[in-house]
This record gives C-alpha cells, sequence and structure tokens, in this order.
C-alpha cells in the first residue's frame, strides 16, 4: 500500500520534471507555427536557426564566457581546496563555513550587486564583467568539489611516495594531481554548465551590446511565439544530454567521486 | 609545503572583492537617494528602508515567501519517494539517477520556458483531459499562481531530490534489518529510522529549494505572466524599467535577510549526526 | 612523548608494542620523518648518522603502512616501479628488478605486474606493498601495523612471511603492533609502550617471563598480580597449580577458594578460582583430553592454587 503511494508519487514526478523538456524537442519538430497541435515534421525551424547571424554570436560569446570563466574558476578552487584539506588552520575552517555564503546568495541579489560594483567602479558592462560574474559564482562549487575529492583521499599514499624517493613536488606531480583529477575535470564541468546555462546574473552583468545563449532565448521567448526558439532549446537540451553521458562514462572509469 | 595554506589566497581575494564587497556597496546604495537614470546620489536618506514598511510591499515579500513555503513543502513530498526509488532500484537505478541529473544540469530558462507546453490552453494537460472527455473548454493554467508555484516545484526538485538520494545511500541497509527484527512496520520504520537519519540531506535539499525559489524572478515572469509578482521581479524591476536602485538595494537586503533566517533554520534543524556522517 | 630511548640493531626484528594512543605510531613516524621531534626533544640516528632535519626521502627507510597505501591509478609493476624511478635507476634495469621484488613476496608477476591495487585482495595488496618498499633495499624497513586488516589465518602466514625476509635480506625491521601474540612470534626484541613512554625492552621471553611493571604483566600474556611485601607479584597462570582442598601442600605459597568457572581455550583450560571478596585466580591446566580424561574439577569445588617462589616475579611500583 505505502509502496504502491511511493510509485506513483514517483511516477508523477518524473513526469513533471521530464514531460516538458520531452514536448520542447516534440514541437521543435512540429510544421505547425502556433504550435497548437501537430501538422507534421519538419527541419524548418533548425535550418532557419543557420540563418540568424546573432545566435551564432551569441553561442560563441557563451562558450568564451564559459570556457574562461571555467578555467579561472577551477584553477582558484584547486589551489584553494589544496590550502583548505591541507591544513585543519582556523583561517581555513572559516573560509569553508563562509563559502557557503555566496551559494545560498539568490542570483538577482549576487547579479545586481555586481551591477552595482561594476557602475561605482566605473567599468563597462560586456565579455568582461560577465566572465568576472560567472567566475564569482563558480568559485564556491569548485572549491567544494575539489575538496570532497581531497578529503576523500588517503593522505598516507602521499606520505608513501616520500618514503619510495619522491619529493614534495614530484610526490604532489605523479600522486596527488593524479588522483584529484577525476575532482578537478568535475569542477570544470560544473562551472561549465553553470555558465553556460546562467540567465539571472548575465541578465545584470552583461551590456546592451553583448548577450549570451540564454539572454537570447530569453529575449525570444518573451517577445514572439517563433518556434525556432524550440529548435535552439532543445539543441541545448540535446547538448546537456550528450555532455552528461560523456562525462559519466569518464568519470565513471577513472574512479568514483564524480559529482551529482 | 607549510606555507600552502597561502594557496587560498587568490580564491579569498577574487570573493571578497567580488562577493564581499559588492554586498558592501549595495548596502550603502539603500541609502543614498535615488537617481532617475539609474545610480545614486551622494547623502544619505532612509526613505528606501521605509518605504519597504508599505503594505503592498509587505505583500509582496509574504506572497513570496508563503510561495516558496509551500513549493519547498511540496517538492520534499514528490523528492523523497523519488529518492526512494532510486535507491530501492537494482537495475534502473543508474538510469534513474540520470533522469533526476539530466534537469539538474539543463538550463533552467529553457526548463521554465518547457513548462509552457504543459499549462497553457492548447497544452498536453488539457488536451488529454479534453480527450478523456474529463472537461469540455480547456483549463486556464498558464499565468496562474498555480502555474508559478509548479514552475517552482518542478523547477527545483532535483535540488532536493540529489541531497535526500545521498543520504538515502549512506543509510545501512543493516539499520532498517534492525528496526524490522525489532518489531517495527515499515512506516514506523521510516519514521524513527529513515527519516531522522536522513534529516540532514532533507535540510540542505530544502534550502537549496527555498533560497533560489524565494530569490526567483524567472519563473514568476514567464509562467505568471506579470500577474504574479514576486520579491525577485520587485527587485529587477527596480534596476531594469523603474530605475530604483536605492530601493532596489534595500528590497535586496530584506531578501537576504529572509534566506539568512533560513539558514538559521536550517541549521537549528539539522542535527550533527557524527557517527553516520564518515 | 618523553622518555623514548631505543637502541634498534642492524638486522634486528623489533616490535614497537602498546595499546592504542601509547605513541607507538608516532615513534614510527619520526623515524620515517613525517613528524619532528621539538627543537630539544632528542635525537634519532640511523647507523649512526643523525637524520634530525631530513625529509623521508632522504632518510634510508622503507615504509609499509598501515592500509597499505598503494597507489591506485598505477599498476602493481608501476606502484613497485615508482620508487625506482624517483631513485633515478636506469630504464632497462627497473622491470628485472620488479619482477625480482615480485618473486621475493612469492606473487607471480606475469599475473599480478598489471593489475590495478583494486583487483587484489587484502593478502596479495600486503605483498606487493612490501615488495614495494623492499625493492629499494633499504636499511631500515617500518611497518605500521601491517596485518591488521588481514583475517587470522592469513596474519599467521604473514608473520612467517615477514620473519623469513628480515632473515633473508638483512635489513632491519621496525614493527608497530598492538597484537602480543604477533609480537611474540615474530620479534627479536620488543619495546612495550604506555603513554608516550618505553616501560620495558627485551627479548620475546624477558618481556614475558619477567615483566616488569603491571602494565607489562597484564598486556603481554595473562597474568595474576597480587600485593605482596615489599611490591606486587605476578605469576603466569601456566606457573600456578591447583590441587584438592584438602590435599597437604610444601608449597610457602597457598591461596584457597573455591572455582567459578572453567573455560575451555583448547590446548589448555583456564580454571577461574576465586580467592576470597571479589578477587579471582586465573590457572592454566593442559588440556588431557576432556572427553577421555575427564578433569578431577568442577564449578564451586573449594580447592587450593599453589606456587613456587621462583614462578612468581616481582614487579616495580
Amino acid at each position: 500500500m505505502t509502496r504502491r503511494l511511493v510509485t506513483t508519487i514517483a511516477v508523477l514526478g518524473y513526469t513533471a520534471l521530464l514531460l516538458p523538456l520531452l514536448l520542447l524537442v516534440l514541437f521543435s519538430f512540429n510544421a505547425s507555427r502556433s504550435g497548437a497541435r501537430w501538422d507534421g515534421f519538419t527541419l524548418d525551424w533548425y535550418a532557419r536557426l543557420l540563418h540568424r547571424p546573432d545566435l551564432t554570436i551569441a553561442l560563441r560569446t557563451s562558450l568564451i564566457v564559459a570556457v574562461t570563466s571555467t578555467v579561472i574558476a577551477t584553477a582558484l578552487g584547486t589551489l584553494a581546496a589544496l590550502a583548505m584539506g591541507r591544513h585543519r588552520r582556523r583561517a581555513a575552517a572559516a573560509f569553508e563555513s563562509l563559502l557557503v555564503l555566496p551559494i545560498v546568495t539568490p542570483e538577482v541579489v549576487a547579479g545586481i550587486s555586481l551591477l552595482i560594483l561594476f557602475s561605482a567602479a566605473g567599468i563597462h558592462l560586456g565579455l568582461v564583467t560577465i566572465i568576472i560574474a560567472h567566475i564569482t559564482f563558480s568559485v564556491p562549487f569548485t572549491i567544494m568539489v575539489v575538496l570532497a575529492r581531497l578529503r576523500g583521499m588517503d593522505s598516507s599514499l602521499e606520505e608513501a611516495a616520500l618514503t619510495l624517493g619522491a619529493n614534495e613536488l614530484t610526490a604532489f606531480r605523479r600522486v596527488t594531481i593524479p588522483l584529484l583529477m577525476p575532482g578537478i575535470i568535475g569542477a570544470a564541468l560544473l562551472a561549465f554548465t553553470l555558465s553556460f546555462d546562467d540567465f539571472v546574473i548575465t541578465f545584470f552583468t552583461a551590456g546592451p551590446g553583448t548577450s549570451t545563449l540564454p539572454l537570447v532565448i530569453y529575449g525570444m521567448v518573451r517577445r514572439t511565439v517563433e518556434p525556432s526558439v524550440n529548435a535552439l532549446s532543445a539543441l541545448l537540451v540535446l547538448g546537456t544530454t550528450l555532455l552528461l553521458i560523456v562525462a559519466h562514462r569518464w568519470l565513471g572509469r577513472h574512479a568514483s567521486g564524480g559529482i551529482a | 609545503m607549510k606555507r600552502s595554506w597561502l594557496l587560498l589566497g587568490p580564491a579569498g581575494a577574487w570573493l571578497a572583492v567580488f562577493f564581499a564587497v559588492p554586498l558592501g556597496i549595495m548596502a550603502t546604495y539603500a541609502l543614498r537617494p535615488r537617481h532617475v537614470l539609474g545610480g545614486v546620489y551622494p547623502g544619505w536618506t532612509a526613505t528606501h528602508l521605509s518605504r519597504l514598511f508599505e503594505p503592498l510591499y509587505l505583500a509582496v515579500l509574504e506572497r513570496s515567501v508563503v510561495l516558496s513555503l509551500i513549493a519547498t513543502v511540496l517538492a520534499l513530498l514528490i523528492s523523497f519517494p523519488i529518492a526512494i526509488t532510486i535507491v530501492r532500484a537494482t537495475r534502473w537505478r543508474a538510469l534513474l539517477l540520470f533522469l533526476v541529473v539530466l534537469p539538474f544540469w539543463t538550463s533552467f530558462l529553457v526548463r521554465t520556458y518547457a513548462t509552457i507546453f504543459l499549462l497553457r490552453d492548447t497544452g498536453a494537460i488539457n488536451q488529454v483531459l479534453q480527450f478523456l472527455g474529463i472537461i469540455h473548454d480547456p483549463l486556464r493554467m498558464l499565468y496562474t499562481p498555480g502555474a508559478v508555484l509548479f514552475g517552482l516545484v518542478t523547477g527545483f526538485v532535483p535540488f532536493m531530490v540529489l541531497p535526500i538520494y545521498a543520504s538515502l545511500e549512506k543509510l545501512d541497509p543493516a539499520l532498517l534489518e534492525a528496526a524490522e527484527a525489532l518489531g517495527a512496520t515499515s512506516w514506523r520504520r521510516f519514521l524513527r529510522v529513515t527519516w531522522p537519519l536522513t534529516l540532514p540531506g532533507v535540510a540542505a535539499g530544502c534550502l537549496l529549494v527555498f533560497v533560489p525559489a524565494l530569490g526567483s524572478f524567472l519563473t514568476s515572469d514567464l509562467l505568471g505572466g506579470a500577474k504574479v509578482e514576486l520579491i525577485g521581479n520587485l527587485v529587477q524591476n527596480q534596476f531594469t524599467s523603474a530605475r530604483n536602485w536605492p530601493f532596489g538595494s534595500a528590497l535586496s537586503f530584506l531578501l537576504l535577510l529572509v534566506v539568512m533566517i533560513g539558514m538559521l533554520l536550517k541549521l537549528k534543524l539539522s542535527p550533527r549526526l557524527t557517527t553516520n556522517d564518515q | 612523548m618523553s622518555g623514548v630511548s631505543l637502541d634498534v640493531a642492524a638486522g634486528e626484528f623489533f616490535s614497537l608494542l602498546g595499546p592504542s594512543g601509547c605513541g607507538k605510531t608516532t615513534t614510527l613516524r619520526l623515524i620515517a620523518g613525517f613528524e619532528d621531534p621539538d627543537p630539544d626533544g632528542g635525537t634519532i640516528r640511523i647507523l649512526g648518522e643523525s637524520v634530525i632535519g631530513k625529509r623521508p626521502y632522504q632518510r634510508p627507510i622503507g615504509m609499509v603502512f598501515q592500509n597499505y597505501a598503494l597507489f591506485p591509478h598505477l599498476s602493481v609493476a608501476q606502484n613497485i616501479a615508482f620508487g625506482l624511478e624517483e631513485h633515478r635507476v636506469a630504464k632497462k634495469e627497473i622491470s628485472p628488478r620488479v619482477t625480482r621484488a615480485l618473486e621475493l613476496v612469492r606473487l607471480d608477476a606475469a599475473t599480478y605486474a598489471a593489475r590495478r591495487p583494486s583487483e587484489l585482495s587484502g593478502g596479495q595488496r600486503q605483498r606487493v606493498a612490501l615488495a614495494r618498499a623492499l625493492v629499494l633495499e633499504p636499511k631500515i624497513l617500518l611497518l605500521d601495523e601491517p596485518l591488521g586488516a588481514l583475517d587470522l589465518q592469513l596474519r599467521k602466514e604473514m608473520q612467517l612471511e615477514l620473519r623469513r625476509l628480515n632473515r633473508t635480506l638483512g635489513i632491519t625491521f621496525i614493527i608497530v603492533t598492538h597484537d602480543q601474540e604477533e609480537a611474540l612470534a615474530m620479534s627479536d626484541r620488543i619495546a612495550v609502550m604506555s603513554a608516550g613512554r618505553v616501560v620495558q625492552v627485551g627479548s620475546p621471553a624477558e618481556i614475558y617471563e619477567r615483566p616488569r611493571t603491571v602494565f607489562v604483566a597484564r598486556f603481554i600474556g595473562e597474568a595474576n598480580v597480587f600485593d605482596g611485601a615489599p611490591a606486587q607479584l605476578a605469576v603466569r597462570p601456566e606457573r600456578l597449580s591447583i590441587v584438592s582442598a584438602d590435599a597437604a601442600t610444601g608449597d610457602a605459597n597457598v591461596l584457597h577458594g573455591t572455582i567459578r568457572e572453567i573455560i575451555f581455550l583448547g590446548e589448555a583450560l583456564h580454571i577461574l578460582v576465586n580467592v576470597g571478596a571479589s578477587t579471582d585466580v586465573r590457572v592454566a591446566v593442559r588440556n588431557p583430553g576432556v572427553l577421555s580424561t575427564p578433569m578431577p574439577w568442577s564449578t564451586g569445588q573449594p580447592v587450593q592454587v599453589t606456587w613456587q617462589p621462583g614462578d612468581a616475579q616481582v614487579l616495580e611500583p
């Protein structure tokens, strides 16, 4: 009885979670312009995406922002995690509990506070401000992912390397880094996805001339019923799915300790 | 090696400059006279703070908090069965987990937009109900508070499922068997063993749903059709159409205050289960 | 820690024995170089040379860790080659030395060289960890509870194995253990530690038959401790005799009591005799084969317990 209730709720939950995405992909192939009913299969909406230069530019902006902020956020996060994992210093412990703050700060607030900072400092909004903002919200996550991996690591492995003739630097290079790699990759994946998908903080920190893909989608969704937005969104969902499958395969092969 | 805690420097400095300092400046902005083109004038004023207590804005705050709380409770009610189903599954476990992780990683904007296909007058739900002959005219679902609630719950459910799943997975099955051997029925077992031991995951999940729900403006924007104004929309407006930066800053601090209260509640609710926390 | 002063001879099999938290692991880590003594806290010499201030990789030591600490991202052969590479051993020499190290610990190179540590059993991991340390031919091999994770059968087998390696290689073994049986079975000498101090150093026989303190007497084997004048006395259970209550005894040391419990241990039986108040005396009797030769003792029976003066050890306060 309880079991059936649990299963029923789970099925409904999964439906509510996944059906919209399925419908989105389905309607991206729908010939009907209004999308009210099924008018047959078409690839028109995808073809139209190719004739939108603004999309190409937005995609490029999104990729530049995501790659740059991922590299920097992962580097900052890995360094900080290394410091925190090794030392039970009070400063490190305090820093760790402070990390929760950027994570629980609502995106709206983080976004406008950065907008205020840039405007007060007279920094022109654009690519650079978006990248700065994305690094800021990614760093706490990269620290936590790498730190989790580091904490799960046996510290006697590095000591073993020392007894085998490796000095600290070599032990770090030959033992710590390879074992930390799944965590670092996981952190990078997370940072990349957070950046690529972010709408709210980008909304406040992008200047009028710069648009990322989510900003363009938001504009399209609000203004028109142009079904090519379905095609674009469906492509994003598809991209995420592929990325996830690849990531799962990779992390599955290279030891446990991945991310969600 | 002994100085390796200095590696904390870059990330620490970054967050100080781009997280802490902006909040500090925002705090002063809440006390500045408004500039009609955005930004502020020099000088100090308390008008924005006192405006927060006008009934109009208090009503928005109340609506936001209530809606977020309901969304959190509903998300919990859906997430626990999902997490249990995943943990119980053997063959399909990886797939079921993947189906939660997928929306977790998918753009929130896209997912919110996709919800329209479900809820609109010609959407899937109405079509199915009409096909079954349960209703004649389509139900008006989109652009109602219910739609916003639906969007919030489905939008943040993965954030609740994953921590609960993580703590359920850590749960030693022997504990449940022990409870059963001691005579507990399945429901009592859940209440006296599973629930207390997964409480840290539940608390984390609740915070991860409540906080973004409270600060959201995309959901009410797209699914509420500007009819359901939440505090997130109010803040956004001050920095876009209304161009009232100081009042927006004051509202932001109000939002932060509620979030902090939520954090403290979470810390209180989540007992330290050191024995089960390895 | 204080008052830890040890001299370990070259080639010796030396055990640091004590309960958890007694400082034995810290001592080992001091020798390895993972911990430093306080600036005025004394010195550590290996082969007459002070190693204070030297990092672990500058010391002629090898180490086997409690959980083996095999690198999970490297194969068995790569694990063993790790130290050789760090010591700049010529490339073409590495592979034969890895094979020889595996042979030394009786693992078939063809079968195991390419495996990952996660594909090995506990005993095999133990052997790989040994091979990885021994391939560098250290002067001293440090072993931190090396057999703790193995089951009883395997542990006994590895005890002999360690003993064999120590004898054939001539390398000094310093091993940390909390298992007194293990220490007695393997060691040339044992240092018993308690609360950060070395309480007694000696051969297994000396430690067992001439315990210096109550702690040593109780920690190694079983002991009956009696209050005597001027000091406490310890008598091992197998040194006590048990006779019926009415028998005449010529011994000076006699205690009267009743049998409270008889414990069957296989090769011996322990008889607990209550000798007043809540004091029990433990007497060990060789098992005569109780099914064919029933023992004349049963619980509740009044008996006398006696011992020869030479069997009692005078303990330091």
